[in-house]
């Protein structure tokens, strides 16, 4: 079973892109997949224009089953949707002993282990309680990177607080970044190739992979204002052709993790 | 022309790594887990950990005190003991003689002294007028009506009873099980008895407290929860085992267990969300029914009004557990007070006659359907059993069957021996009869 995170503490470097293409890739794959957003912008529902019944918060606090709060915008995917209660989950959570293990527990309860071959998180970009939860459930997290310099500042965190996470808990290398994915690129653009091989720098001195690019593509926009996946707006453009490459990288890069590390 | 940009270097990544901005990312975990849940609740102004409040819950919603000087003014009919007469009747008939200072002014005003010892020249502080508010009781309004559950509907909501006859007759029996067994979703529950899917979520977990209900297996994300649905006999029996007698309903949409003093035994009514635990969380209260409700005492079950007979004699176990099988509703209270109105009638009565009489009297009952209240009906009617003709009519009943057993049973011996005696029976029929005769013996012998 594959757990990612999707995470970046900077806002739109398109985690909710990658989050969201990343899940319709795998579920192309025939791969189950439980779809979370933890985010309280609730950007995933928006931009698949889906109204479901009950959120995030319902299962995490008020311990609705996993069934009855997911939503499936399409085959092979389900998708656990955040609300504006998201933050008040999080206040709840916050008071908890065992705060950490939230989504560890709830996920497990409820089958998401049998049920899924694959969960993806999206998270906020502030760091918080459910990003937390999320990497100590997930281990692996990936980060989308933007071309800009403050965009690469927030990869720098992730990996920093899977760091610090992992201190914590005195389990080295257990949260680990496993791929940063530079997405909006642009050659054409003076900045890109400085942050490219920033990132590539990071990645040599970080021992993080370095995942294949994500180019501009309007698509991404168009798809988002007629809310439908990249695939359904046009199965040929640049983005959806990059992310399905990513996609395998992806799990070509999981299957290299030792088992320990995984879930 | 302009001028061309100069090359853009690389960022520095170990720069980035060691920026200040990064320190206390985790800051957020240095909260312990007490002090986010006092700064949550001191946030929302909502006591999540249940624990007990100042005030009573309907005068929370009032604005806190006010500053002295308006609050005199509101309180005066609470807090304020009466215009008394000063005690230097001097000073006052000089304060009162006095002439207003100018003309048209109205004379001084003669404040009321506080009950707290303050006289009039000295301003009564916050603390005191607040203590002085707080000694004087408060009127606890009404609320909900208070009833025994002699029946398993007493504890149910209108809805919750729809939900759980539904339940009832929508799930199978396995084998030799007293409760049923089913699996449905919210889904088809909520279509089922017309109620929302959120409600029925809630009358779930009601009805589970109720100890009406059982989840024997959660609902997973492809299978729906499966229910063991409890008798009504088993249900009543539960909720006796836990001392689950008095309720309070609030008219029919809202049914809550209670200690016979009225004060909550369960958690009352559904929480809204703000005050719902999250997953994990050790409730306070309990509410599961795999989890006695350990909040509250036991209410004492031979308590009852002072206007009552306090029952004298403790009743014999047995006559609980014989009453019980005849009808589950039978708690001690009852049969103690049973025991005791049947011994006052008639000392001597033995338990079987007291059974005798409840059961000829249950029998009665099942057939007429205007009787409400069973338990009630027996308490009543069967100690009358023992003040007229009908003990001494059961008792001679008894006395004659005992009479024509016995006869019947010398009968019988005499028969086995003549056949001993007879010298034409055969061997076979002789041992026949001294095994039967033996039997006999040993019968009667257990029997003294």
């Amino acid at each position: 079973m594959i757990r990612l995170v999707v995470a970046n503490q900077r806002g739109g470097v398109a985690k909710t892109t990658t989050s969201v293409t990343l899940a319709r890739c795998f579920a192309e794959k025939g791969m189950r997949t439980l779809l979370i957003d933890t985010d309280t912008q609730s950007s995933i529902s928006s931009i698949l224009s889906v109204k479901p019944q009950f959120f995030l918060f319902d299962f995490l606090i008020q311990e609705f089953a996993l069934r009855e709060c997911v939503v499936s915008p399409h085959k092979n995917i389900d998708l656990l949707c955040s609300s504006r209660k998201t933050q008040q989950a999080e206040d709840l959570i916050a008071t908890q002993q065992s705060r950490d293990v939230v989504f560890e527990r709830a996920l497990s309860d409820s089958g998401a282990d049998r049920e899924y071959d694959a969960v993806i998180i999206d998270v906020a970009p502030s760091f918080s309680w459910f990003q937390t939860c999320g990497m100590i459930y997930a281990r692996h997290v990936i980060t989308p990177v933007a071309m800009e310099p403050l965009s690469v500042q927030g990869a720098v965190a992730s990996i920093s607080a899977a760091m610090e996470l992992n201190q914590l808990f005195k389990r080295p290398n257990d949260i680990r970044v496993v791929g940063l994915l530079p997405v909006m690129v642009n050659q054409r653009l003076a900045m890109t190739e400085p942050i490219m091989e920033s990132l590539r720098r990071l990645s040599s001195q970080r021992n993080v992979p370095l995942l294949p690019t994500v180019r501009t593509d309007t698509t991404v926009v168009k798809a988002s204002r007629d809310r439908l996946f990249l695939p359904d707006v046009d199965s040929k453009c640049k983005a959806w052709e990059d992310y399905k490459i990513v996609a395998d990288a992806v799990l070509e890069i999981l299957k290299e993790v030792p088992t320990a590390q995984k879930g | 022309m302009a001028k061309r940009s100069s090359k853009i270097e690389p960022l520095d990544i170990d720069e980035m790594f060691n920026s200040p901005s990064l320190d206390g990312m985790l800051s957020f975990r240095d909260v312990e887990p007490a002090a986010a849940a006092e700064k949550l609740r001191a946030k929302t102004t909502l006591d999540t950990t249940g624990s007990t409040t100042p005030f009573p819950e309907q005068y929370e919603a009032e604005p806190p005190p006010s500053p002295i000087g308006i609050e005199i003014i509101d309180l005066t009919p609470i807090a304020l003991t009466p215009i008394a007469k000063s005690t230097n009747e001097d000073h006052r008939a000089e304060h009162l003689a006095a002439p207003p200072e100018r003309e048209g002014a109205l004379p001084p005003l003669v404040q009321a002294p506080i009950s707290t010892g303050h006289t009039h020249d000295e301003e009564p502080s916050e603390a005191d007028i607040l203590a002085e508010l707080q000694e004087t009781p408060r009127p606890q309004p009404i609320r909900g009506k208070l009833v025994r559950a002699l029946k398993v509907e007493d504890g149910h909501s209108n809805n919750e009873n729809s939900l759980y006859w539904y339940l009832w007759r929508t799930g199978r029996q396995i084998k030799n099980s007293r409760s049923r067994f089913l699996q449905a979703g919210y889904a088809q529950l909520s279509k089922a008895i017309g109620v929302d899917r959120t409600n029925v979520q809630n009358m779930l977990r009601f009805l589970e407290s109720k100890l009406s209900i059982r989840t024997v297996t959660p609902g997973t994300v492809r299978s729906a929860t499966v229910y063991e649905v409890y008798s009504c006999e088993q249900i009543l029996v539960r909720r006796r085992e836990l001392g689950l007698l008095w309720v309070k309903r609030f008219g029919s949409r809202r049914v809550d267990f209670v200690q016979e003093t009225g004060d909550p035994l369960l958690p009352t009514g559904y929480a809204p969300t703000g005050q719902t635990q999250p997953r994990g969380v050790t409730h306070t209260q309990p509410v599961g029914a795999t989890q006695p409700p350990t909040v509250g005492v036991r209410p004492p079950l031979l308590v009852i009004d002072s206007n009552e007979a306090q029952p004298t004699t403790s009743a014999p176990g047995s006559l609980g557990s014989q009453l019980r099988s005849l009808n589950p509703a039978f708690d001690d209270y009852a049969v103690t007070r049973l025991w005791t109105e049947c011994r006052r009638q008639t000392p001597d009565c033995t338990i079987d006659e007291v059974v005798h009489f409840v059961s000829l009297k249950l029998d009665q009952l099942r057939r007429n359907r205007n009787v409400i209240n069973a338990i009630g009906m027996v308490l009543t009617s069967v100690p009358s059993y023992f003040s007229g003709t009908a003990i001494a009519d059961l008792r001679a009943d008894r006395e004659k069957e005992a009479k024509e057993l016995a006869l019947s049973e010398a009968e019988t011996r005499g028969y086995w021996r003549a056949l001993i005696d007879d010298p034409t029976t055969t061997e076979e029929d002789r041992e026949l009869a001294r095994k039967m005769l033996s039997e006999d013996a040993a019968t009667a012998e257990g029997n003294s």
